[in-house]
C-alpha cells in the first residue's frame, strides 16, 4: 500500500472523526452531564437527516441552512422529552429499567415511522458544492466531507464556549457534579437539565443534516451509531468535551483505516470492539483519572 | 501475634485529592472504637476501604492475620466484617423480613435454626417483627436505621462498622441504638462506631480515633482525646 | 404452590394446549402459535435478567440469532464435509447428521449462553447502563460477522429445506416444531419461577435493588450476574435454534431484527416484571396482537403498535398489567409508595 493511500485514509478518518464528535456531543451532554442514557440519540440524528432531506427536496433549502433551522424544533422536542422523562422516571428513581426501555421504545418508534413514510431506500440531499473535491497534491478533500466536518468543529467549539463561559452553561456542568449545590444558588436543577437535554437533542438535529450531506441515509443506519457514540463518550471521559473530540478523531481514524485496508463491511465491528475495549480497559476514559 | 484488625498505613486518593493519608489504626478483639471527625474527613472512606468498596493505593489491611488485599466486598462480609451504610440502603422491592433473609442466605453461618425463625429472632431484637411483611418504603427513619443495622448483624459479624447509624434521630432513639450496639459488644462483636453525636460516642466507646482531613490526629482514651487541644481546634476551627 | 406441582402443571398445560391445537386442526394456527410461544420463551428469558436482576439486555436479536445461525452452520456442515473433510470424518458426520432439533436447541443454547457469559464478563463490573449499551452494540457486530461469513450465506441468507414430516411418528414438521417450542416455553417458565423462590432469586433481587448493599450482605454479585446472563442468553439462543427450520430461509437482516429486542422488553414491561406471570401474560397478549395486526393492517403498523405500547406502559403503567390487580392482593404496607420501581 502506498503512502498516499495511507495519508488519504488518515485524512478521511480525521474528517469523519470531526463529524462523529458532532454526533457524540449530544450524548456527552445527556449521558455525561445529566446521566441520562439517551440511546435514542442516534435515532434523533437520523430524524434530522430526513427533515433536512424533506426541506432540501421539497423546498430546495440548503442542507446546512436547514441543519441550523432544525435546531429550534429539535430543542423544543428535547425539552418535551426531558419533561416526560423527569415525571415518569427520574422523579421516582426509576431511570434504570424503565428509563432505558423508554428511550429504546422511542428509538424504535422513530425508526419504524421513518420506514413507514420513506421506505428503506437510501435518500440524499443536493447542493452545488457537495460534488466538488479539493485536491492538495495527492490529498483528496471532498467537500461532501470537508464542509460538514468544519461545521461539526464549529458546533463543538460553540457548545464548549457556551458551557465554559455562560452562567447557564456552568450551571449545566455544576448540575452534573452536585445537583444539590445548585438548589443552594436558587437555580432549579430541573430547568437546567431541561435546557441541557434540549441542547443535546438540538445538536442531534444539526448532526443529522450534516450526516445526510456526507452519505445517503436510510432509517436503520442510526443503530450503527449507538456503539460509536457511546464508545466515544466513554473513552472521552463521560462529559469531557475535549476528551470527546480526541476520542472521536481516534475512532474516525481507526475506522477509516479498517475500511480502507479490510473493506467497509467490517467498519461497524470496529466501534463495538472499541466500545468493549474501552469499557474493559479504560472505563474512566482516555483522559480519566 | 498481631492485632484483630490492623489498618496499616493506608492512603486513598480520589484523582488528585487525598482522602486518607497514611492512616494506621489497630483494633483489638472486643474493643468499642469511636471514629469521629468533621464532615469530609474520611470516616466513610475508612469503612469503604475496610469493607472492600475501595482499595487503598498504599498500605495494607489485615483482619485476624489475613491480608484483605484483593478480597471482594462479599468475601470480606463472609470473613466476618459487616458494615452499615451512612445513607440506609434497604432492598426496596423486598419486605423487611426478606431484607434480613438475604444476608442470612448468603453470609449466615448459623445453620442450626430454620431461616424463618432466624429472621424472626433478628427482627425481634430491633422490634421490627411486627413489620416483617412491610416494604421498606413504609418504614420511619429510625426503623430504616434499625433495618440497616440488623441486616449487617444477620451476617454474624466479628467486626461491625456502623457508619452514622444515628444521624437524624431523636434523643431517645439514639439511646435505643446505643443500647443495641452495647448489647452486641457484650455478645463479643468488635465495633467501630462512626458518629457525629458526641454524647452517643462518649457513652459507647472505650477508645476514640479522630480523623481530620484524611489524617489521624488522635487515638486513645475518649476522655483524654476529647480534651486534646488538636482535636478541640479541629472541631472548633470549623 | 410447591415447585414439583407447579412444574407438572406447566407441562400439563403445554400438552393440553398442543392437544387443543391438534383438535382444531387449523394449520395457520400452528404457524402463528409457534411465533407467539417463541415469544413466551424470549420474554421469560429476558425477564430473568431484566426483571429479576435489573440488567437491561438490548441484544435479544443477537442471542436469538446465535441459536438460529448455529443451526444453519450445522445444517450446512453435512454437505460441506462431503467435499472438504477427510472421508472418514465425513462418514461419521453423515451418520449423525442431520442432528435432531432438540440437540440443535441445546447447542444453540450453549453457544448463546457462552456469549452472554463473555459479554457479562467484560461489562458487568460496570454500571448496568453500560451493559445495556454493550448488548445493543453486540447485535450490530454479530450481524456484521454473519454478513461477512459466506459459509452461512452472508447477506444473501441461507435456505434450509424442511422435511414435510419428522421421523418421529411421522408427525407434521410444523406440529413437531410447535410442540418443541411449547415444551421449551414450559421449561423456561419453570426455570423462571424456580429462580424466583430460590436463594439465587433473592440474590438477584438484592442486586436489582442495590448492588453495594447486596455485596455487603455477602452476595457474590458478579458471579450471580454472570450466571443470570448466561441462563437468560441460553434460553434466547434455544428459542432461536429451531427458527431456520420454521421459516425455511434465514438472512441476517430479519434474524437480527430489532423486533426481537423490542418484543423481549415490551412483553415483560407490559405484563409486569416482578415474576414469571408478567412476561407470559405480556407475550401472549402482545404476541397475538402482533399476529392479528400484521394480518389485518400491515406488518409495519404492528411494529409501530408494539413501540407505542411499550412507551405508553413504561410511562403510564410501570408495574405492567399485573399492577392493575395489586389492589386485589392482600395489602402490603408500602406497596404504593415504592411504585414498582426497581
Ligand atoms: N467516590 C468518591 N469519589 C471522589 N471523592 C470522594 C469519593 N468518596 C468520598 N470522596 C471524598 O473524600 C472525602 C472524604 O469523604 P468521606 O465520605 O469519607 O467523609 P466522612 O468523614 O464520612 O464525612 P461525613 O461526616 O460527611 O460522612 C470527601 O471530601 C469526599 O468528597
Ligand atoms: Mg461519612
Amino acid at each position: 500500500m502506498s503512502v498516499e493511500f495511507l495519508i488519504n485514509a488518515l485524512a478521511a478518518g480525521l474528517l469523519i472523526g470531526c463529524f462523529y464528535a458532532a454526533v457524540t456531543i449530544g450524548i456527552s451532554i445527556s449521558f455525561g452531564f445529566l446521566d441520562i442514557a439517551n440511546i435514542s440519540h442516534p435515532a434523533f440524528v437520523i430524524a434530522g437527516s430526513y427533515a433536512a432531506y424533506l426541506l432540501n427536496q421539497g423546498v430546495g433549502i440548503d442542507p446546512l441552512l436547514s441543519g441550523l433551522l432544525l435546531t429550534i424544533p429539535f430543542f423544543l422536542l428535547g425539552c418535551l422529552f426531558y419533561d416526560i422523562y423527569f415525571h415518569a422516571f427520574e422523579q421516582h428513581g426509576r431511570e434504570g429499567l424503565s428509563g432505558l426501555a423508554f428511550f429504546f421504545g422511542l428509538m424504535f418508534i422513530i425508526e419504524v415511522v421513518l420506514i413507514m413514510i420513506f421506505g428503506v431506500d437510501f435518500r440524499y440531499v443536493e447542493a452545488g458544492y457537495l460534488n466538488s473535491t479539493w485536491r492538495l497534491g495527492f490529498l483528496d478533500l471532498p467537500l461532501r466531507l470537508l464542509i460538514p466536518s468544519l461545521v461539526a468543529v464549529l458546533l463543538f467549539v460553540a457548545l464548549q464556549l457556551f458551557l465554559s463561559t455562560t452562567f447557564q452553561g456552568r450551571a449545566i456542568i455544576a448540575v452534573s457534579q452536585d445537583p444539590s449545590a445548585l438548589s443552594l444558588l436558587s437555580i432549579r436543577p430541573r430547568r437546567i437539565k431541561r435546557l441541557a437535554f434540549g441542547l443535546s437533542v438540538a445538536s442531534a438535529g444539526l448532526a443529522g443534516a450534516l450526516l445526510i450531506m456526507i452519505q445517503p441515509v436510510e432509517p436503520s443506519i442510526g443503530r450503527e451509531y449507538i456503539g460509536r457514540v457511546f464508545a466515544i463518550c466513554v473513552l472521552g471521559g463521560m462529559g469531557s468535551l475535549p476528551g470527546t473530540l480526541i476520542a472521536a478523531l481516534l475512532l474516525g481514524v481507526i475506522e477509516s483505516l479498517t475500511s480502507s485496508y479490510y473493506g467497509p463491511a467490517w467498519a461497524p465491528a470496529v466501534s463495538f470492539t472499541f466500545l468493549l475495549a474501552t469499557l474493559t480497559l479504560r472505563p474512566r476514559g482516555l483522559l480519566g483519572r | 501475634m498481631t492485632a484483630f484488625l490492623e489498618i496499616d498505613a493506608i492512603t486513598k486518593k480520589f484523582g488528585g485529592f487525598t482522602a486518607l493519608d497514611n492512616i494506621t489504626i489497630s483494633v483489638g478483639r472486643g474493643e468499642r472504637v469511636g471514629l469521629i471527625g468533621p464532615n469530609g474527613s474520611g470516616k466513610s472512606t475508612v469503612v469503604n476501604c475496610l469493607s472492600g468498596v475501595f482499595s487503598p493505593e498504599l498500605g495494607a489491611i489485615r483482619f485476624r492475620d489475613q491480608d484483605l488485599r484483593g478480597l471482594r466486598a462479599f468475601e470480606r462480609t463472609r470473613l466476618g466484617i459487616a458494615r452499615s451504610f451512612q445513607l440506609p440502603k434497604p432492598f426496596r422491592s423486598l419486605t423487611v423480613a426478606e431484607n434480613v433473609r438475604v444476608p442470612l442466605l448468603y453470609a449466615g453461618r448459623g445453620r442450626s435454626k430454620a431461616i424463618d425463625e432466624q429472621c424472626h429472632d433478628l427482627l425481634t431484637r430491633v422490634a421490627l417483627h411486627d413489620k416483617a411483611d412491610w416494604l421498606p418504603a413504609a418504614l420511619t427513619q429510625v426503623e430504616l436505621r434499625k433495618l440497616e443495622l440488623i441486616r449487617a448483624v444477620a451476617t454474624e459479624p466479628e467486626l461491625l462498622l456502623a457508619d452514622e447509624a444515628m444521624a437524624g434521630l431523636s434523643g431517645s432513639e439514639v439511646t435505643e441504638i446505643v443500647a443495641f450496639l452495647l448489647q452486641l459488644s457484650d455478645d463479643g462483636v468488635t465495633i467501630i462506631m462512626i458518629e457525629h453525636i458526641m454524647s452517643a460516642v462518649m457513652s459507647f466507646s472505650n477508645r476514640l480515633v479522630v480523623l481530620v482531613s484524611g489524617k489521624k490526629v488522635a487515638d486513645g482514651d475518649p476522655q483524654v482525646v476529647v480534651k486534646d487541644p488538636i482535636v478541640e481546634s479541629a472541631y472548633l476551627g470549623q | 404452590m410447591r415447585m414439583p406441582i407447579f412444574s407438572l402443571l406447566a407441562l400439563v398445560v403445554a400438552a393440553a394446549l398442543f392437544a387443543a391445537f391438534l383438535a382444531i386442526g387449523n394449520e395457520y394456527l400452528f404457524f402463528a402459535g409457534y411465533v407467539v410461544v417463541q415469544y413466551v420463551v424470549i420474554a421469560t428469558a429476558w425477564n430473568i435478567l431484566g426483571g429479576y436482576c435489573g440488567y437491561v439486555n438490548f441484544g435479544t436479536g443477537a442471542f436469538f440469532a446465535v441459536g438460529a445461525y448455529a443451526t444453519v452452520a450445522l445444517h450446512k456442515l453435512q454437505n460441506y464435509s462431503e467435499n472438504n473433510f477427510p472421508p472418514a470424518v465425513a462418514e461419521v458426520i453423515a451418520v449423525i447428521f442431520p442432528l435432531p432439533i432438540p440437540v440443535l436447541i441445546l447447542i444453540g443454547g450453549l453457544l448463546s449462553g457462552i456469549i452472554g457469559l463473555l459479554m457479562g464478563y467484560l461489562t458487568l463490573r460496570l454500571r448496568g447502563v453500560f451493559f445495556a449499551i454493550a448488548t445493543l452494540a453486540l447485535a450490530v457486530v454479530l450481524q456484521t460477522l454473519v454478513v461477512n461469513w459466506d459459509y452461512v450465506g452472508g447477506s444473501r441468507g441461507a435456505t434450509i429445506l424442511r422435511p414435510p414430516t419428522t421421523s418421529l411418528f411421522g408427525m407434521d414438521y410444523i406440529h413437531y416444531l410447535f410442540a418443541l417450542m411449547l415444551l421449551l416455553a414450559a421449561i423456561s417458565i419453570i426455570i423462571a419461577r424456580g429462580i424466583e423462590r430460590s436463594t439465587f432469586g433473592y440474590g438477584l433481587a438484592s442486586i436489582r435493588d442495590d448492588e453495594l448493599a447486596a455485596e455487603a450482605a455477602g452476595v457474590p454479585t458478579l458471579r450471580l450476574k454472570l450466571a443470570c446472563t448466561a441462563i437468560s442468553g441460553a434460553l434466547m439462543g434455544m428459542a432461536g435454534a429451531p427458527f431456520p427450520y420454521y421459516v425455511g430461509y434465514v438472512e441476517p437482516a430479519s434474524t437480527f431484527s430489532l423486533i426481537y429486542a423490542v418484543n423481549a422488553i415490551a412483553m415483560p414491561m407490559v405484563g409486569g416484571t416482578a415474576g414469571w406471570l408478567g412476561p407470559l401474560l405480556g407475550s401472549l397478549t402482545l404476541g397475538s396482537l402482533q399476529q392479528i395486526a400484521s394480518v389485518t393492517i400491515s406488518s409495519e403498523a404492528s411494529l409501530l403498535l408494539i413501540g407505542v405500547i411499550l412507551v405508553a406502559f413504561v410511562v403510564l403503567a410501570p408495574r405492567g398489567m399485573l399492577g392493575w390487580f395489586d389492589r386485589l392482593r392482600p395489602k402490603r404496607k408500602g406497596m404504593v409508595a415504592t411504585g414498582g420501581g426497581h
